[in-house]
């Protein structure tokens, strides 16, 4: 055996074990490319440097979870208030439940058919929350943009917490939710509503900081809202509300300043506002509209109540309530409903959320609770303008107890089947009492979700 | 294949002889004989291990070899038997002539076994339970359906369970229980000579089509179906994490690895062998007949009168289950194979070309495959070894099983049909509408389309370098790398005449399926090995990458212009599917072995594991492993010597499960608004934290081998624990999200093992062995940290798997519940076993024959809930319990009791009868060294109560836990072969 053969194997030998080396570290050795998914966009993904088309992506996906809850909530808390009978033929749930009858005395945990109006909102929550973590972390855009980002999301996101709010009460809600597994503490009524304002606070200071508005918004916010001077005023609104339910009527009337509140009659002026869009497939329908007169049994119709209670000539009940050839029964309920909603036109009509007639309505109500100076009549040149635009006589109101009746009454048919408005009114006013409980009971507030307090006993 | 090996491991000891001192040889003829029987063995190999020149022996045992100098060894290997070193000297003269006789290996401790990624190791060293199968005992005695189903029976420890009769197979493979609950792959790792095989099932869309549901009904058989069994050398099993974790993150669920055929040196031979056979149902139901008093049970009103005229008026005119499941299908096989080579390159050549026909026609199932192994050796240090395989493969596996609203499967649709309608088309071709159900099953056998066609290509390389080697010890390199490229095309097709289609907007419907799988494995290894004293140490250390792509295409079209089933010519175009999927590993692995003197042999190892199908896509996990197997007999105390080996063994190991693609990505679902496309974020979470799932387990174990081999006895015991299971779990509603992927269960199995060969009987005119197996397994779920939950199958009134802390999760249950379930059942068996003979007698012919017995297990059957509704179970009009009522509306409550049933079963699995033509005749006859012929059947027996076609069966294919439903299933079938062998 030759050294020189001994000696090309060798070399050879090596030869191979270089190559195969450099063929693995061709790629790399010990780290592997990380895939993302390839069929779908990720969340990891626009986590890491979101582009400008992944955040217009997520900003529309934020407006359609915001829309989620319009539907269960006008039919739930439409319900609790007796603005609106469910009559749902399929299920008597939609009856015996809601209008606590029988054995209902009061909402069990996993209320029938409620998680519309407390797990959609927290969707579209958790929808604000990817948003704002995507700004936070992508160098595709400046900080002016970012704000815009920032500060619609938390304006969206803040309006979200005030529907499960609105159902739980005193129960309180979660309001830190940005880990599933982490869910952080339950916050009191009027914690929660702090937070709620400390949040649409911190947005529009996020707004102050952008210049203009680098994303496409809906026609639900339209070329006047779309802006950033427009999302500011619709920001402010949205305090407005909150402070009247948090009790701070200062602070509605300062932040009423800077909405769009707008003090002129006018149907223009009162349907001012913003909006829930809707359309042909594949986008949604409006869940609220039914063709007038449909031969159906399962249909929302106005409570008889609203038409009893009614002033005649009122141009609003004309306007929202379409009397129908054939009444509407239900198995559940004695009385028949003769009137549907009117309001739209067709399943493609948007759904208004957040109005200048509301506005209007909450000036008027901060300033009775001000009580100051000039208060009580600006109050009532308040409520006057409402009257007149729907063509009833002017009324003269001195004292506060007479501005908040008269207050609670226009708000019952101004914001009639917008969200549950009049059950929420009387319930923080202490007039539950003087709902019609017709037939059943009416109650003050949901139980708390069977998986909120499974998830407390299972992880303290 | 002890060629390859030798040639790998044992290249420090070949030394090329380039100086030509080769004056002096000497011819040796030799005879080599079976030492007890005497009988001479045919195909013996005797490789001169100085110079690698070989022969092999013919049909008389002999061979003749001719050698340089004047002495050196011989090693002479047979599988079966114990390999013999011989050494010969010439002593002067030019011829010199040799008997070797050859003591069989009954218990196969000669065996070679993997163990390392890149070492093996004697069976009679081994520290692990691992079962081989040969290439004899896999396709010797007859054809299966595909390879899964040829394993059935064969390794104790393993269930595996034919989801069906249909064409092509497709069989659940469970490996030592549960492995997994549902996430990731349930079926083994297959490595065919390194390369890591995709054995994915493709879906085809038929559940759709058929209205059945999701892809699990589709019926596909998964892609370990392409291969040939015919190629196969060898099957190691590795059953278990204990053995199985130097495969790290994807072996939960164990590993096949399978080693084809190679070459061996000496003169070509040829080999051609022609299988012909036919395939008929093996149990048959028998519908129950019809009469007018039944009808006027079923039936009332005028509907009855007319179903009474028509009664009248023919009879019990048609037998269905005779008309669809009554074919004889005809099998044939043809296979050729070349083997040869010098003492520096060997190849391995074969084509074979299948064709199955199934027992409804329009079925079948054509395999056409074509093998090259190569080896070299490049010089006396390096050597190359190439695999390629191309293999197509084309199925048309019919329309059976579950259906909704369209009539397409023919078992649930004749399950309606009465005998006296008859549905046969006119003498016009034009099909009668079925008044009974939504199609006319004439029309669906034979004008509906469900064909799935497979292109294959499998490709291996390796090379081994020997680069350091001394007395005491050697260093090797060793690289392979494999690539698996398979492209499927599938189509699905109801034509716009359908009964079924007619009633939809849209008549005419068909998928279109195709498919791109591409898998990269690649490794590196060092192997030092080292003498010290009598202590061998082997070190190996090495790395290993892995990458799969894979690409699926399905659209389907609606609204077909006539007899068309392009898309272009559909009136509604729709993607039905589209998705990618990318997977990069990477392993680190080390090993050490220790041997003592063979007394007791160490083994410590891990292999570290990255995959980006796990949530964290770049972190290592672990996998160690740790062995010890003692020879009890190699010490010098152990003087009985009536048993030669008596091991006892014990081994420890961690495996890791392969996740599936796609779930550890939180993805964006697409929504509309105001005409705008939004991202939004889905309401399915993943923990941050989610791990893979992992497996460990431990067994102990002892191997014994007594008289000479005569008797060999293998014993395990083995705990596998299945950890981190990832199930759904439900958070607070104010997360936004309702199911969160975690780590949630740990699964527990325990098993026994039990395996006993015999060989009582040996002399020339008859000899015997026996095998008789045994195996359980008992599986709990040890942790449920979510609530528990049922799932799988129908829902409740018909049986449902109940996830639940301290049962098994196979576990059925079902309705009433008052206020818990009623427990019906537990999908796994109670215990298998099986008993394996082999009789040669009367010099010539051999007899084998395999029995498998299964104990217990239950079955959701919800075929007979159709016949019931259809009046056609067998014992439909009878009165089992004579109250009055006939059976078939006597059913009991309707609950689970009436559906799960008892799956026991007894099998006559395989029998083969072959004689071997006399030399003296074969001479004559082509020149051909050995001629061979044979008769053979699979599945001819099947006694069981089980009362629809075959206990072994599953809708939803192959499933970890939903394993044992069935909804009137592609009826199995028994295949009968006359068998030609050619050797030359």
């Amino acid at each position: 055996m030759s050294i020189m053969n001994k000696t090309n194997s060798f070399i050879v030998g090596t030869a191979i074990v270089l190559l195969s080396i450099f063929m693995i570290t061709g790629c790399n050795l010990t780290d592997v490319d990380e895939v993302i998914d390839p069929n779908n966009p990720s969340v990891a993904g626009v986590l890491n440097d979101a582009s400008k088309g992944e955040l217009q992506n997520m900003v529309t996906g934020l407006e359609s979870r915001h829309r989620g809850y319009v539907g269960n909530s006008t039919l739930l808390y439409g319900s609790f208030g007796r603005e609106v009978w469910a009559f749902f033929e399929s299920d008597p749930r939609f009856t015996v439940d809601w209008l606590g009858q029988e054995s209902i005395t009061t909402p069990y945990p996993n209320f029938f058919a409620s998680g519309g109006s407390y797990n959609t909102p927290y969707q579209a929550i958790k929808q604000a929350n990817l948003l704002i973590e995507a700004v936070e972390n992508t160098t595709t855009i400046n900080e002016s943009e970012a704000n815009a980002y920032l500060g619609f999301a938390k304006t969206i996101k803040a309006f979200q917490y005030l529907i499960p709010l609105n159902g739980q009460y005193q129960n309180g809600i979660r309001f830190d939710v940005d880990e599933p597994l982490n869910p952080g503490p339950f916050l009191s009524y009027e914690d929660a509503l702090d937070q709620i304002l400390a949040l649409l606070d911190e947005a529009y200071s996020d707004l102050n900081s952008a210049s203009t508005i680098p994303f496409n918004l809906t026609d639900g916010f339209g070329e006047e809202f779309g802006t950033v001077d427009g999302l500011k005023q619709v920001n402010r609104a949205i305090k407005a509300r909150t402070s009247i339910y948090a009790e701070d009527f200062d602070g509605a009337l300062a932040a009423l300043d800077d909405s769009f509140l707008e003090l002129t009659a006018g149907e223009q002026s009162m349907n001012r506002g913003v909006r829930h869009v809707y359309g042909n497939p594949p986008d949604n329908f409006n869940p609220l509209f039914y063709p007038l007169d449909a031969n159906t049994n399962q249909i929302m119709v106005v409570h008889p109540s609203m038409i009893e209670d009614a002033e005649p000539g009122d141009q609003r009940v004309e306007n929202k309530f379409f009397e129908r050839t054939n009444p509407v029964t239900n198995a559940n309920v004695p009385e028949a409903a003769s009137y549907q909603d009117a309001r739209f036109s067709s399943n493609t009509s948007s759904i208004p959320y957040l109005r200048n007639e509301e506005l209007i309505l909450i000036y008027a109500e901060a300033l009775a609770q001000r009580g100051q100076g000039s208060d009580f009549a600006d109050a009532e040149a308040a409520i006057n303008l409402i009257r007149t635009t729907w063509g009833l006589t002017p009324v003269t109101l001195t004292t506060f107890d007479e501005i908040i009746d008269q207050v609670l009454f226009e708000r019952r048919y101004s914001l009639w089947a917008e969200s549950g408005h009049r059950w929420i009114d009387a319930r923080r006013y202490d007039r539950l009492d003087e709902i019609s409980a017709r037939y059943g009971r009416v109650f003050t507030q949901l139980a708390r979700p069977v998986s909120e307090t499974n998830w407390d006993n299972q992880n303290d | 294949m002890k060629k390859y090996y030798k040639a790998t491991l044992l290249l420090p000891l070949f030394l090329l002889l380039f100086s030509s001192n080769v004056y002096s040889q000497f011819t040796l003829n030799g005879t080599v004989i079976d030492a007890e029987s005497e009988e001479p063995l045919f195909g013996v190999t005797v490789v001169d291990t100085e110079t690698g020149d070989g022969a092999a022996t013919d049909i008389n045992g002999q061979f003749s070899l001719d050698l340089p100098g004047n002495a050196t060894t011989l090693r002479v290997t047979y599988i079966g038997y114990l390999t013999k070193n011989v050494e010969v000297e010439s002593n002067g003269t030019s011829i010199v002539e040799l008997v070797i006789e050859l003591a069989p290996d009954i218990s196969r401790l000669d065996e070679v076994v993997v163990t390392g990624l890149a070492s093996t190791v004697k069976r009679s060293n081994l520290a692990n339970a691992v079962s081989t199968v040969s290439s004899k005992e896999l396709a010797g005695t007859t054809i299966g359906q595909s390879l899964d189903n040829s394993l059935s029976g064969k390794i104790a420890g393993v269930n595996i369970n034919a989801n069906g009769g249909s064409p092509g197979g497709g069989s659940n493979v469970q490996l030592r229980g549960i492995s997994t609950l549902g996430t990731g792959s349930s079926q083994p790792l297959y490595i065919i000579d390194g390369v890591y095989v995709d054995n994915s099932v493709i879906s085809t869309g038929r559940s759709s089509v058929s209205g059945a549901g999701g892809s699990s009904q589709d019926d596909v058989a998964s892609r370990i179906s392409d291969i040939n069994p015919e190629d196969i050398e060898s099957i190691e099993v590795l059953k278990g994490p204990s053995a199985a974790a130097i495969y790290g993150g994807r072996a939960n669920a164990g590993v096949i690895i399978i080693n084809t055929k190679r070459g061996q040196a000496g003169e070509t031979r040829v080999s051609v062998r022609q299988d012909i056979g036919f395939t008929s149902a093996l149990n048959l139901l028998g519908f129950d007949e019809w009469s007018e008093e039944k009808i006027d049970l079923i039936y009332s009103g005028q509907r009855a009168e007319t179903e009474k005229a028509l009664f009248r008026q023919n009879g019990n005119l048609l037998d269905y289950e005779e008309e669809f499941y009554g074919e004889n299908g005809l099998l044939s096989n043809t296979q050729i194979s070349a083997s040869g080579g010098n003492e520096s390159t060997q190849f391995y050549v074969s084509a074979g070309l299948q064709s199955e026909e199934g027992i409804i026609k329009r079925t079948g199932f054509d395999r056409n495959n074509i093998r090259l192994n190569l080896d070299h050796s490049i010089n006396k240090n390096i050597s190359v070894s190439s695999t390629s395989n191309y293999i197509r493969t084309d199925s048309d596996r019919g329309f059976t099983g579950n259906q909704n609203g369209t009539g397409g499967s023919i078992g649930y649709n004749i399950a309606y049909v009465p005998s006296y309608f008859d549905l046969r088309p006119n003498e016009n071709g034009v099909y009668p509408d079925n008044p009974y159900f939504a199609e006319n099953p004439y029309a669906l056998r034979d004008n509906a389309v469900n064909s799935q066609l497979v292109n294959r290509f499998l490709q291996s390389l390796r090379v081994d370098v020997n680069l350091y080697s001394d007395e005491n010890s050697f260093l090797r390199f060793n690289t392979q790398v494999g690539l698996d490229y398979l492209n499927s095309n599938s189509e699905i097709y109801f034509p716009e005449f359908f009964q079924s289609q007619q009633a939809s907007a849209t008549p005419g419907d068909v998928i279109h399926g195709k498919q791109d799988n591409f898998n990269l494995n690649m490794q590196a290894f060092l192997v030092y090995n080292r003498d010290v004293n009598n202590v061998n140490f082997n070190t190996q250390i090495g790395y290993t990458r892995l990458f799969e792509e894979s690409n699926r295409l399905l659209t389907r079209g609606r609204g077909l212009a006539p007899g068309q089933t392009n898309m272009n010519q559909a009136e509604v175009q729709s993607i039905f599917g589209q998705n990618f999927q990318e997977v990069s590993e990477i392993g680190l692995v080390a090993q050490e072995e220790v041997n003592w003197d063979d007394k007791i042999i160490a083994t410590l190892g891990v292999r570290f594991d990255k995959s980006t199908l796990n949530a964290s896509q770049n972190e290592f996990y672990p996998f160690p492993k740790a062995s010890l197997a003692l020879n009890l007999t190699s010490f010098d105390f152990w003087t009985f010597d009536k048993i030669g080996l008596f091991k006892l063994r014990t081994a420890y190991g961690e495996t890791g499960g392969k996740a599936q693609f796609g779930s550890t990505f939180e993805a964006l679902q697409g929504v509309n608004i105001g005409g705008g496309f939004g991202s939004v974020i889905s309401t399915r979470a993943i923990d941050p934290d989610l791990k893979p799932e992992t497996a460990s387990e431990i067994e102990f174990g002892a191997d014994i081998s007594a008289f000479d081999g005569r008797i060999g006895l293998e014993a395990t015991y083995y705990i596998k624990n299945v950890s981190d299971l990832i199930l759904d779990l439900s958070p607070a509603a104010s997360t936004g999200i309702n199911a969160i992927a975690t780590n949630a269960a740990d699964l527990e199995n325990k098993g026994i093992e039990l395996a006993l060969t015999a060989s009582p009987y040996r002399s020339n005119n008859l000899s015997w062995i026996t095998r008789l197996m045994y195996w359980q397994n008992d599986s709990e779920l040890t942790r449920l940290d979510i609530p528990s939950f049922d799932d799988g199958a129908f829902g409740l009134s018909l049986g449902q798997y109940l996830f639940r802390e301290g049962f098994s999760p196979t576990t059925i249950v079902g309705n009433p519940q008052d206020p818990d379930y009623t427990f019906y059942g537990d999908a796994q068996p109670d215990y298998q076993m099986s008993w394996y003979n082999e009789v040669s007698f009367l010099g010539n012919f051999e007899l084998s024959f395999l029995f498998h017995y299964q104990k217990g297990g239950d079955n959701i059957n919800l075929s007979n809930f159709l016949l019931d509704g259809g009046g056609n179970t067998p014992d439909w009009s009878g009165d089992d319990d004579g109250d009055g009522v006939v059976n078939g509306q006597d059913r009991g409550p309707f609950n689970p009791g009436r559906f799960v049933e008892d799956a026991s079963y007894l099998k006559l699995r395989e029998v083969g009868l072959y004689y071997t033509l006399p030399s003296e005749i074969t001479s004559g006859i082509f020149s051909a060294e050995r001629i061979r012929l044979g008769v053979s059947g699979k599945n001819l027996l099947l006694f069981s109560d089980y009362s629809s076609y075959d206990p072994e069966v599953s809708n939803f294919g192959a499933q970890p836990v939903a394993q044992s439903v069935e909804v009137t299933p592609y009826p199995s079938s028994r295949r009968v072969f006359f068998h030609i062998n050619l050797d030359f």
